[in-house]
């Protein structure tokens, strides 16, 4: 036995493989279009790639884009982008307007 | 935080048309509420302009699969390009007009004795610069692990059945090398420009699960 890690799944069982596909959605490419702007001064690949890998495994488990997102914000949190204060309240905030808006 | 777990495998499906900078979504999901909340907090705090996501969005559209068949298309057709594309595929993707960025990128090429398909076991690193965002079973757990333990089972999922005596090759993809797979040029295409050939090159049979049909 290897201390394999969460991530590393290649030759793992698994169930069948679902062909279907959809169009990615305004907020997904939102997730993907924020790394790629943010780029390699504030968010390099292999910066959220280790993020990614350093998720819990019930995080991972998430679908991609969801996935993208807890490990965005946990790497921005720990480089300092922001901290976990400030995302708390525009959370808070970006959720009550939602709110207001339903 | 609301439970994440809420949002598993949780799918919307908008046939109405989304402005992508819209701020506020009706009826958000916890995550599209995450990803509006982190746009604003990296405008506000200067990481990023609205203008900048707005042409990394704008970027993100422009990179369709045509561009990927564009390339098979002038490799079956150009044997020359063909040899240049395999030694050197972002030099050769370039002479396209084809920016690959920025991890490295290897064809390789289906043979009446061998096919090849392309997968990413550890995380989901896809040739984005060619084929555009990856499709929802490239990044699933099942593709991920099986694909390489079990290829011509999973190959059938897809409705790919390949005679027994060929060779499968399955490359695992890395954060800085990508592969896209060449497939062979189906008979009954003698005589065809490049753009009826590009027609027939989807985005499956560039990962290699399915085959071009004519």
């Amino acid at each position: 036995m290897t201390d394999r890690r969460y991530h590393d799944m290649g030759g793992e069982p698994a169930g069948p493989v679902d062909p279907s596909t959809h169009e990615a959605e305004p907020w997904q490419k939102l997730i993907t279009a924020l790394r790629n702007a943010l780029g390699d001064d504030y968010c390099r690949v292999d910066e959220l790639r280790r993020a990614l890998e350093d998720l819990r495994p019930e995080d991972y488990d998430l679908p991609y884009f969801e996935r993208w997102a807890v490990a965005m914000v946990n790497l921005f949190c720990e480089k300092g982008l922001f901290s976990r204060a400030e995302w708390d309240a525009k959370m808070a905030e970006v959720r009550r307007k939602v709110q207001e808006a339903a | 935080m609301t439970d994440e777990r809420d949002a598993r495998g949780h799918h919307h499906h908008h046939d109405h048309d989304h402005d992508a900078h819209a701020p506020i979504e009706v009826g958000a999901s916890e995550y599209e509420i995450m990803a509006l909340a982190m746009r604003e907090l990296l405008i506000e705090k200067g990481y990023v302009t609205a203008a900048e996501i707005r042409s990394a969005l704008e970027y993100m559209d422009s990179r369709t699969p045509s561009l990927g068949a564009k390339v098979i298309a002038k490799a079956w057709s150009d044997p020359a390009y063909k040899k240049r594309l395999l030694e050197n595929a972002p030099a050769a993707c370039k002479e396209v007009g084809v920016d690959v960025t920025p991890a490295h990128l290897v064809v390789v090429e289906n043979t009446p004795a061998t096919h090849n398909v392309i997968v990413c076991t550890l995380c989901s690193c896809y040739p984005r610069s060619l084929l555009g965002l990856p499709p929802d079973w490239y990044k699933s757990k099942a593709y991920r692990s099986r694909v390489v333990i079990e290829p011509r089972k999973v190959l059938k999922e897809f409705g790919t059945e390949l005679p027994g005596d060929i060779t499968l090759r399955v490359h695992d993809s890395n954060a800085d090398l990508r592969y896209i797979v060449l497939p062979l040029r189906p008979k009954g295409t003698e005589g065809w420009g490049e753009e009826k050939l590009a027609s027939i090159v989807t985005r499956d049979c560039l990962v290699g699960v399915t085959l071009p049909v004519v």
